[in-house]
């Protein structure tokens, strides 16, 4: 079978693990009509899936919900930290995109994405951290 | 060689389908978790839906998001024939983005299986707005 080059992951579904009570955020503007977060307002909250990757070079591409009480989320492959987004803005704001590239995968199979709130903007609030879509690509050998 | 499949497989069932019985319908609401459903309208002959997946072997959840209503009747779950259980839709009251789960579906060994549904009779409708497999033990 050959190895995924493009994974779609829907957040709001289903997950393979999680430590906070999740909200499923419904929103007509919202791309993908929803999101998943939580109101909880703690750090170190995350939630992770499993997914299946090739060797390679990948992209990930996170949409998510900005707010004025939003965390800084790390993202996260088998524990390697690959990037941050920041979800604090001063308004309430939907599908912001963050593209973090150029992430090396050595070696192909099960690979656990992980979103993790880990402190929060100085100008936020608290630490919300919702997500509408997340997609990897593959973009190189 | 090492074999490969998802552990994770999210279906938008209004995009397309394996195969369905009886008649559905798209169906576009702002509220709606996904903006979108899948509508198998009221009849009372036999309704179905399919979907060909790629499993890893293990322990998966079967999770379902929908419409609950009280037009609504139950499905009965299976992969590749065999049953994982039923899924009421009816409730007294309108509820979008109901979500219901089944737990402890055993796929033996790694491959392309047959996801659907069956409702062999009876009135009323059905719907789905996402399905989604996660695999959570080996």
């Amino acid at each position: 079978m050959d190895l995924p080059r493009r994974v779609e992951i829907v957040p709001w579904g289903f997950w393979k693990a999680i430590n906070f009570t999740p909200v499923r955020l419904q929103g007509s503007s919202y791309l993908g009509g929803g999101a998943i977060g939580a109101d909880d307002n703690a750090d170190q909250k995350y939630i992770e899936w499993e997914v299946l990757l090739d060797s390679g070079t990948w992209a990930i591409d996170i949409i998510y919900l900005k707010q004025a009480n939003g965390a800084i989320t790390d993202i996260k492959i088998d524990g390697s930290l690959v990037g941050s987004i920041d979800h604090y803005n001063a308004s309430t704001s939907g599908n912001n995109v963050t593209t973090i590239s150029g992430i090396s995968i050595g070696t192909p199979g099960y690979k656990i994405l992980r979103l993790i709130t880990n402190s929060k903007n100085a100008s936020s609030t608290s630490y919300r951290h919702y997500v509408h879509f997340i997609t990897l690509r593959r973009t190189g050998a | 060689m090492t074999v490969y499949a998802p552990r994770h497989v999210d279906i938008w069932p209004w995009t397309n389908q394996k195969s369905v019985t009886g008649a559905v319908t798209r169906v576009n609401n702002t509220g709606y978790l996904g903006l979108g459903r899948l509508l198998w309208t009221n009849g009372a002959g036999a309704r179905a839906g399919y979907w060909d997946v790629a499993l890893d072997a293990g322990t998966w959840t079967l999770t379902l998001i929908y419409q609950k209503a009280n037009n609504m009747n139950s499905m009965d779950w299976v992969l590749n024939g065999n049953s994982l259980g039923n899924i009421d839709q009816y409730n007294a009251t309108t509820v979008n983005n109901s979500v219901s789960q089944i737990t402890g579906v055993i796929v033996a060994s790694p491959g392309v299986y047959e996801l659907g549904f069956t409702r062999p009779s009876g009135i009323d409708y059905l719907n789905l707005q996402l399905i989604t497999l996660t695999r959570t033990g080996a």
